[in-house]
């Protein structure tokens, strides 16, 4: 009895020094069980025999698999397979990606080839653990990656240790895919006679007419506020970057004036019903399902709407429920200005334990030739077309490298071709090249409303779209860049999401009424205390001139 | 002579001990080495080797406002948690201990028991449906014409919910124990009571409860030892920024810091600063049962 008690008592005490151990020390991950292969001597031609190369994937809910198809078997793994002998693997695939990879990471258990964030190519090769690439990347990159380089060569020296590559910047499809709208529901549009909102108190006579007439709620939004940061453009914020203020200095545009404007704002749509009374517990996907749901008609986002969960809605409400997007106007209707950040959507690195590097940068090239010379190389429409329908480039996400001027170039092709085709001309696809899966979709939803269709033509299949309404912004100027026009400095690399969950935990008070306005002074205080002035002068010492 | 002797006759209880010994070594005590990149600057590839910063992950974490809140709400949650989880059952127990129909307590026990045995994943799930400004519960609420009420968004309000949900999902548990407890009580007892015409309730205040009582103090003293575990799963589930003023716990916490944020070796800060706490309140815990109860093991 006695020694049962004891025993009892010493779990329970050992319990109380709950989590705090980190096992394992970086052991290696290298994954490439089959060894060794001497690489072909021309970058295109296949292994003689099979490499097998290891990833990690992340999950995206635009891709729309057909048949069998799923992350591990698809067209693009085929093409690898089938072009130069490589087998790739991928480890796990997950919709949490970046925890998920902290979690490899600290366990020393990584792929031969992944993606990762600008902090963590730093932490990586800080720890040693991936490869200097100057060696493979000068033998075997292709001309095309290589030219990326050339043309960018601010955003690939984030990707460099001392004159060295490490990170392969993936870059993004161009600045045309930052800006941000206010999405509307069109059949409820009509029925209630409006126009495009020209002020924000457009915007608010739209929304509250909506949540009387439809019985929900005005607009939508979520517990990160991700929204609220879209929004607080139309009060001249600039959330998230770093901007100029009055002194000349740099200031975190979160924390400006305008955005206690915003908030302001905000709370006041809280107390007035407009925003959803629980939104605080809702996460983005529940959000999605109260839009589907037809609980709402109105929200700012982002231009890729149109995939998620505009398909859904379409599926649940009708074609007519559609949304397009506006611009955000401003509270006196005068134009406002974008925010423009620094394009990178991370870097690929490879494990420094991987055997063939030479095979990951095959896979690497792959994307770039598809994207940019395929049609010159001579491939068929049907390959090119198995690639890129139903949002299959999201598949390859963790090593795929984009020319940052393809959206922009795209837009203006695929547009002009849907406005002949919708003329009634007559249009030759071969001209199209890559992009006339993106002309297939608009058709396609243009003809039959098929929903897998309606994501391309909002975010680029005619003026109306996301990307017509980018270009003006673009052509324009109109306009901020990120102050911070690289990397990050390093406590915001450290500790910079855990500054921002400062300011949405506060915000979100304000919002809710449980603190006044004057509560996002002292929040601003305990930011910059957190660390807030150590970052706004690291951002004026390397960005400030 | 007489220990020697002991240990003789005893050996075979060693060695049945072995195992659980060895399991507590290798997976708590082991690990503890771990501790040390709270005082390093932690990178993945030096591992252990990192660079030593002595207390500055500490200083950072002192500097954080959202820090120190962490220990007050973890410690009003599981204080209340670990206080109605032990009266809640108990009274549950006297009161299907009175039923007259063994079958009936019997379908009562399965029923309670049922939510026991749901991960938090789901339950939490469940909850935000049931919970939500247009669930059910306040459907019913509105019916009776009151207002709604914000039980998982309202940072006053979110605590109660935490409690008395995890109370409610594992009182089945408690209830056992005691009903087991109390179908071992000696009838003898009972029936001299009868003799002397005590009332039910005398019977209950007089005897059940001081019989109780061992089991009781038992109970409270293998779960001191969580009480700085105030229910990762559940609130991690749960809860959002709005909640974190009075809903973030030391766990969450340390998850969103050290793993979401990948700030390991705070992280690691956090978790050791806990267990320290944790150590001393489990000291002073059986200092008191030692007092107040004259309970007592070593």
């Amino acid at each position: 009895m006695k020694a049962k008690r004891i025993l009892a008592v010493l779990t329970a005490a050992v319990m109380g020094l709950g989590i705090v151990a980190c096992g394992g020390s970086g052991s290696s991950g290298a994954s490439s069980g089959a060894g060794r292969v001497e690489p072909p001597e021309d970058i295109w031609a296949p292994y003689e025999e099979t490499v097998t190369v290891t990833v990690v994937g992340e999950e995206n809910s635009g891709t729309a698999f057909q048949g069998d198809d799923d992350y591990q078997h698809n067209p693009w793994y085929q093409a690898y397979k089938d072009r130069f002998n490589i087998d790739l693997q991928n480890v796990w695939v997950s919709n949490d990606y970046t925890t998920k990879l902290n979690l490899s990471i600290a366990d020393g258990d990584l792929p031969d080839v992944f993606h990762v964030n600008s902090s963590q190519l730093t932490q990586l090769h800080a720890a040693g653990m991936i490869m200097n690439l100057d060696e493979v990347f000068e033998k075997y990159a292709s001309d095309t990656l290589k030219g990326y380089r050339k043309d960018n060569a601010d955003t690939w020296a984030t990707g460099e240790f001392d004159g060295s590559l490490y990170g392969i910047p993936q870059m993004s499809y161009g600045p045309i895919d930052q800006f941000q709208y206010v999405w509307i529901r069109q059949d409820w549009m009509q029925e209630c006679g409006f126009d495009e909102p020209k002020t924000m108190d457009d915007v608010l006579t739209i929304a509250k007419t909506f949540a009387e007439k439809y019985g929900g709620y005005g607009i939508a939004e979520n517990q990160n506020l991700d929204n609220l940061m879209r929004t607080a453009l139309a009060y001249g914020a600039h959330p998230g970057i770093w901007v100029k203020q009055a002194d000349g200095t740099l200031g975190y545009g979160t924390i400006q004036p305008e955005m206690k404007t915003a908030v302001a704002e905000y709370a006041k749509w809280y107390k007035d019903g407009i925003l959803k009374s629980d939104f605080v517990t809702m996460d983005n996907d529940k959000m999605f399902q109260s839009l589907i749901n037809g609980e709402c008609g109105l929200v700012f986002f982002a231009q890729w709407f149109g995939y998620n969960p505009v398909p859904d809605l379409i599926a649940n409400q009708g074609p007519e429920a559609i949304f397009y997007p506006y611009e955000i106007p401003s509270e006196t209707g005068s134009p406002i200005m974008g925010s423009v950040t620094f394009n990178n959507n991370g870097y690929v690195v490879i494990n420094k334990n991987c055997v063939n590097p030479e095979a990951v940068m095959k896979i690497v090239n792959f994307f770039p030739y598809m994207m940019d010379d395929a049609v010159e190389a001579g491939e068929t429409h049907e390959f090119i077309c198995s690639l890129y329908d139903n949002n299959y480039p999201n598949i390859v996400f963790p090593t795929r490298v984009i020319n940052p001027m393809t959206d922009y170039n795209q837009y203006v092709q695929v547009k002009a071709a849907v406005d002949k085709w919708l003329a009634g001309e007559e249009v030759d696809t071969a001209d199209l090249g890559k992009n006339v899966s993106k002309f297939n979709s608009c058709v396609a939803w243009n003809t039959s409303q098929d929903v897998n269709g309606v994501g391309d033509w909002l975010q680029q299949g005619n003026d109306r779209s996301a990307y017509g309404i980018s270009k003006k912004y673009l052509d324009d100027g109109q306009y901020v860049k990120d102050a911070m026009w690289g990397a990050p400095t390093a406590t915001l690399q450290a500790s910079g999401s855990t500054l921002n969950d400062i300011l949405i935990e506060g915000f979100t008070k304000i919002i809710v009424g449980e603190k006044d306005i004057d509560y996002f002074d002292e929040i601003v205080q305990q930011w910059k205390t957190a660390g807030g002035d150590q970052a706004t002068q690291e951002i004026n010492e390397t960005y400030g001139k | 002579m007489k220990k020697k002797e002991k240990l003789k006759n005893q050996w075979q209880y060693h060695l049945m001990l072995l195992p659980g010994f060895l399991a507590v070594l290798i997976f708590c005590y082991i690990p503890m080495y771990g501790l040390i990149i709270a005082f390093e600057n932690y990178n993945v590839g030096a591992g252990f080797a990192s660079p030593w910063v002595g207390l500055a992950n500490f200083k950072y974490l002192f500097n954080q406002p959202t820090f120190l809140r962490t220990i007050t709400n973890t410690l009003f949650i599981a204080i209340w948690k670990l206080a109605l989880g032990i009266v809640v059952p108990v009274t549950i127990a006297l009161l299907l201990n009175e039923m007259k129909s063994s079958k009936i307590t019997r379908f009562y026990q399965t029923l309670i028991y049922i939510p026991n045995f749901l991960s938090w994943v789901i339950m939490a799930g469940v909850l935000m449906d049931i919970l939500a400004t247009d669930g059910a519960v306040n459907s019913i609420l509105a019916s009776l014409g009151l207002a709604p009420i914000n039980f998982l968004g309202s940072s006053k309000i979110f605590p109660w919910t935490m409690i008395w949900s995890d109370v409610w999902k594992g009182f089945g548990y408690g209830t056992i124990v005691y009903l087991a407890a109390l179908t071992g009580m000696d009838p003898a007892l009972y029936e001299s009571a009868d003799v002397d015409g005590a009332s039910r309730w005398v019977k209950i205040t007089k005897i059940t409860l001081p019989l109780l009582m061992p089991t009781i103090i038992l109970m409270l003293i293998l779960s001191l030892g969580n009480v700085l575990n105030a229910g990762f799963d559940q609130i991690y589930n749960l809860y959002s920024p709005v909640v974190y003023e009075t809903g973030d716990v030391i766990d969450t916490y340390v998850y969103r810091l050290g793993i979401q944020q990948a700030q390991y070796s705070v992280g690691t800060a956090v978790g050791l600063f806990k267990s320290v706490v944790s150590a001393i309140l489990i000291a002073v815990s059986y200092v008191l049962a030692d007092r107040l109860a004259g309970y007592r093991i070593f």
